[in-house]
C-alpha cells in the first residue's frame, strides 16, 4: 500500500470500495492493529495513535466485524459476546446473571429478538452477523469496521441489518462497510473511499452527486487498457465438457456451461461467488444434487479426482499452490511425475525414475522451468518456476480438460504474460480451458468467452471481444444487477 | 501413524504359536497365515480410517485396544509354549559368528520397504498423500485406497517382528507388541523421518533401532533400575520429537511458512 488516506466520522456510514486485491482487507487489518503501517499515522479524536495489536485497537475504541465468523458455536449468545469478559481473573466464577443482563442490553439495541441464552449454532446467519457487531460495539467502540456484512445474508436480512447499521450511525458511532454490491453502498453511505492497487483512487469524498458508473470507473480505472491479443474464432466442434442446470451440496444451483476443444472459458466472479468450489466439484469433490455432466458429450458421474484425471482427462490448477497445489517438501521430480505415475508403472507397480524423467523433462524444459536439478526440492523455488511445475504436470498427464484457478497469484509480471501465452498454446493445440481469475484485465486478455459467477450460481455470459470497457462492465452488470434476487 | 502396531504384532505372535501348538500347523504354513492376519488387522484399521475419515491416531487407538483383547481372549494371559524346535534354532542360532538368523528377516523387510519407497508406485502415493493430502487427491490419486494399502503393510511388517520375537523367546507370549510402542515411533524419528508424514529415511529408521537396542541393553547390562529404563525411553521420545520439531521448523523455514 502507498499512501493511502481515509476519514471516518462520527455518525457517518462510510463505504471502502475497490476490486480484489486492491488493497481493503490489509487497510483493515492495519486499522485494527493486526498489520502495522510502515509510513504515515493513525489518529483516534485527532490524536496519533499506535496500535501493536488488535487488543490496542480495541482498547482506543475501534471494532471490527471480519468477513468469518469468529464466534463460538456451543457458546450462548451472551458468553459470545462478553467472552473477553467472562470474570475479573482466570479462577473467577462466570456471573451469569451480570452477563446475560449485558448481552440482553446489546441485543435489544440490535433489534435482536433471541433469547441470549441461545447457542450460537442455532442461530441464521444473518443473525450471527449481529451477535458479532454487538460483540464489537459491547466493547466501547466507537468506530465499527464491516468486511463484507452482507456477503452471506438475503436480501431481507441485509434490510434489517442496514437498519441496525443505520441506527448505530444516529448514536454516533463511525461505521466503515466493505462491500461489493454498489447498490448497497448507495442505499446507506454517506461517504466513499475508493482504493486501486494499494493507492487510493479518492478520499473519503460525499457519495452524494455520484452515481454508480463512476464508482465502477474508479474501482476498475485501468479502462484505456486494450488487449494485445486478437479475438479467436470460435472452434466449431461439440463441448468437450458441459455443466446443464448442476446443482451441488456446496451451494451451487443452476449451473451451465459448455467448453470446447481449444478454448479458453473464462469464469469470472468476487471471492467466494463458488469458482473454486465449482471446479471442485467437476472433479467430483462435493456431491451433484442436481442437473447433468457431459464429457464429450456423454452423460457421466465423476465420483472423484482420481476418476477426473484416469477416465476423463480433467485436470485441475489449484488457485493455493502451497496446500492444494505441489508438495514443497517433494523434488520438482516428485512433483511434476504425481499425474503420470499410475500410467507408467510396471507390473506390481515398479516406477522407474527414468521414464517419469523421459516423459516429464520435456514439459518442464518446454515451459522453462529454471532449477539446479529435477532432483532440487521444489520449495526452494520461485513462485513463478512453482507455478510452472503446477501447470506442467497437467501438461505431462496430457489432459484433454484444463481448469486452470487464478494462475498468476503470486509471481511476476513476465512469468504471467508467459503463462497466459502458454494457456493460448494450449488451446491452439485443442486443449479445453477453463479459466477462473478474479484479474480482470487477465480474464480480458486470454478467455475467449466468459461465464459470470455470483452466489453459487451463473449469471450470465460475456462474448470477449478484448474491449476492456465494455467488457469488464458487462461482467460488472451482472455480478451487481440489482434484479438479481 | 499407527499405534495398534504393537498389539497387531502380538495378536499375531500368539496366533502363530496357537496355529503350531494346537493345530499342529507346519512352521511355513503358521508363517503365511500369521503375515496374513497383521495385514488384514491393519487393512482393518485403514478401511475404518478411509471410510470415516476419523484420524488414524483415534482409529489404531481404539485398534489397539480392540486387538489386544482379541490376544487375551484367545491365550487367557497363558503363553503358548509348544513352539517347533527350528523355529527357536532360527531365533537363536547363529549364522557365522555373532551374525544371527534373525538378520535375515531384518534385512529382506529393510530392503523391501525401501523398495516400496523407493521404486513402487504405492510407496510414492503413500509418500505424496504424506506430504500434502490435498495437492495428492487433487493430483488424482486413489486416496481411500492408499491409506488402507499403507496400513495393511504396517501390519504385515508387525506381523513378521511379531513372529521374530516368538522364535528369538522360543514361546508365544501374551505380552509380545505391548512395548513397541515407544520404539515404533522413536526410530523412524531418530532415523530421519518426519512425524507429519511425507518423507522418511528407511536406513536411518534401521541405525535408529540400533540407537534404541544398544541404550537399553546397556542399561540391562549395567544392571540399571527397570524404573530408570522407563524413564530413559521416556526421554528419548522427547528428545526425537524435539528433533523431529526442530526438523519441521527448518522445513517451513526453508519454504516459507509459519510453523
Amino acid at each position: 500500500m502507498d499512501d493511502v488516506s481515509l476519514t471516518l466520522s462520527a455518525g457517518s456510514i462510510h463505504a471502502l470500495l475497490g476490486e480484489n486485491g486492491a488493497g481493503k482487507s490489509t487497510l483493515i487489518k492495519i486499522i485494527t492493529g493486526i498489520h502495522k503501517p510502515g509510513r504515515g499515522e493513525i489518529r483516534v479524536n485527532g490524536e496519533v495513535v499506535h496500535l501493536a495489536n488488535p487488543r490496542q485497537a480495541g482498547a482506543e475504541g475501534i471494532g471490527v466485524v471480519h468477513q468469518e465468523r469468529n464466534l463460538v458455536a456451543r457458546f450462548s449468545i451472551a458468553e459470545n459476546i462478553m467472552l473477553e469478559r467472562l470474570g475479573r481473573h482466570d479462577l473467577s466464577t462466570v456471573n451469569y446473571e451480570h452477563i446475560h443482563a449485558e448481552a440482553s442490553k446489546w441485543l435489544k439495541l440490535l433489534d435482536l429478538d433471541v433469547d441470549c441464552r441461545t447457542p450460537v449454532s442455532r442461530l441464521s446467519v444473518a443473525q450471527m452477523q449481529l451477535v458479532e457487531i454487538g460483540k464489537a460495539l459491547s466493547l466501547q467502540s466507537r468506530v465499527l469496521l464491516l468486511d463484507e456484512p452482507t456477503a452471506s445474508l438475503t436480501q431481507n436480512e441485509s434490510k434489517v441489518l442496514f437498519r441496525v447499521l443505520r441506527k448505530l450511525a444516529d448514536d454516533g458511532v463511525a461505521l466503515c462497510f466493505v462491500s461489493h454490491k454498489l447498490e448497497e453502498v448507495f442505499e446507506i453511505c454517506d461517504t466513499v473511499t475508493v482504493l486501486r492497487d494499494g493507492r487510493n483512487v479518492c478520499d473519503s469524498q460525499p457519495l452524494k452527486g455520484l452515481v454508480r458508473a463512476d464508482v465502477v470507473k474508479m474501482m476498475i480505472g485501468r479502462a484505456e487498457r486494450i488487449s494485445q491479443r486478437a479475438p479467436r474464432p470460435k472452434p466449431d466442434v461439440a463441448p468437450y465438457f458441459e455443466l446443464k442446470g448442476y446443482a451441488s451440496a456446496a451451494g451451487h444451483s443452476n449451473v451451465s456451461l459448455a467448453v470446447r476443444p481449444g478454448e479458453i472459458l473464462g469464469l469470472y466472479g468476487l471471492v467466494g461467488a463458488g469458482r473454486s468450489e465449482l471446479a471442485k466439484g467437476i472433479l467430483g469433490m462435493t456431491r451433484r444434487t442436481a442437473g447433468e455432466v457431459l464429457v464429450a458429450g456423454r452423460h457421466t458421474n465423476i465420483g472423484s479426482a482420481a476418476d477426473a484425471l484416469h477416465q476423463y482427462g480433467i485436470g485441475y490448477v489449484s488457485e493455493d499452490r502451497k496446500q492444494e497445489g505441489l508438495i514443497l517438501l517433494h523434488s520438482v521430480l516428485g512433483n511434476v511425475g504425481i499425474t503420470v505415475w499410475r500410467k507408467i508403472a510396471a507390473n506390481f507397480g515398479y516406477l522407474r525414475d527414468q521414464t517419469v524423467i523421459d516423459l516429464t523433462a520435456p514439459v518442464l524444459r518446454k515451459l522453462e522451468v529454471k532449477t539446479p536439478s529435477i532432483h532440487q526440492i521444489i520449495g526452494n523455488l520461485s513462485g513463478g518456476n512453482q507455478q510452472k511445475v503446477s501447470v506442467a504436470k497437467w501438461i505431462a498427464a496430457d489432459v484433454k480438460l484444463l481448469i486452470i484457478d487464478e494462475p498468476s497469484v503470486g509471481i511476476d509480471i513476465k512469468t504471467k504474460a508467459y503463462l497466459h501465452d502458454l494457456i493460448h498454446e494450449l488451446a491452439a493445440n485443442g486443449t479445453a480451458v477453463l479459466l477462473i481469475t478474479s484479474d480482470m484485465p487477465e480474464m480480458v486478455d486470454v478467455a475467449d468467452r466468459i461465464v459470470v459467477m455470483a452466489g453459487f450460481e451463473v449469471k450470465g455470459e460475456v462474448e470477449n471481444d478484448r474491449n476492456y470497457e465494455r467488457v469488464s462492465s458487462a461482467i460488472m452488470g451482472y455480478i451487481h444487477d440489482r434484479k438479481a434476487a | 501413524m499407527n499405534l495398534a502396531l504393537g498389539s497387531i504384532g502380538g495378536l499375531v505372535a500368539i496366533s502363530f504359536g496357537a496355529m503350531m501348538e494346537l493345530w499342529g500347523f507346519p512352521p511355513a504354513a503358521a508363517i503365511a497365515c500369521g503375515l496374513l492376519i497383521g495385514a488384514a488387522a491393519g487393512m482393518a484399521s485403514g478401511f475404518v480410517i478411509a471410510r470415516t475419515g476419523i484420524s488414524a491416531f483415534i482409529i489404531t487407538l481404539a485398534g489397539l485396544q480392540i486387538f489386544k483383547g482379541i490376544n487375551l481372549g484367545i491365550t487367557e494371559a497363558q503363553p503358548f509354549y509348544g513352539i517347533p524346535q527350528g523355529v527357536k534354532d532360527f531365533g537363536n542360532l547363529s549364522i557365522i559368528g555373532p551374525i544371527p538368523w534373525l538378520i535375515v528377516p531384518t534385512v529382506t523387510a529393510s530392503i523391501a520397504v525401501w523398495y516400496l519407497f523407493a521404486r513402487l508406485r504405492i510407496g510414492r502415493y503413500i509418500l505424496a498423500i504424506g506430504g500434502n493430502r490435498n495437492a495428492a487427491e487433487l493430483s488424482g490419486i486413489n486416496v481411500n485406497a492408499t491409506v488402507i494399502w499403507a496400513h495393511a503393510i504396517s501390519g504385515l511388517l508387525a506381523a513378521a517382528a511379531g513372529m521374530m520375537l516368538v522364535a528369538r523367546l522360543q514361546l508365544g507370549h501374551p505380552t509380545i507388541g505391548d512395548d513397541w510402542l515407544i520404539s515404533s515411533f522413536a526410530a523412524p524419528v531418530i532415523g530421519g523421518a518426519i512425524l507429519a508424514g511425507g518423507h522418511v529415511s528407511v536406513p536411518g529408521t534401521f541405525f535408529g533401532v540400533l540407537i534404541i537396542a544398544i541404550i537399553t541393553q546397556a542399561l540391562v547390562v549395567f544392571a540399571i533400575d527397570p524404573f530408570v529404563v522407563q524413564i530413559v525411553l521416556g526421554g528419548l521420545i522427547l528428545w526425537a520429537v524435539g528433533v523431529n520439531r526442530l526438523r519441521e521448523v527448518r522445513v517451513s523455514k526453508l519454504l516459507g511458512q509459519k510453523a
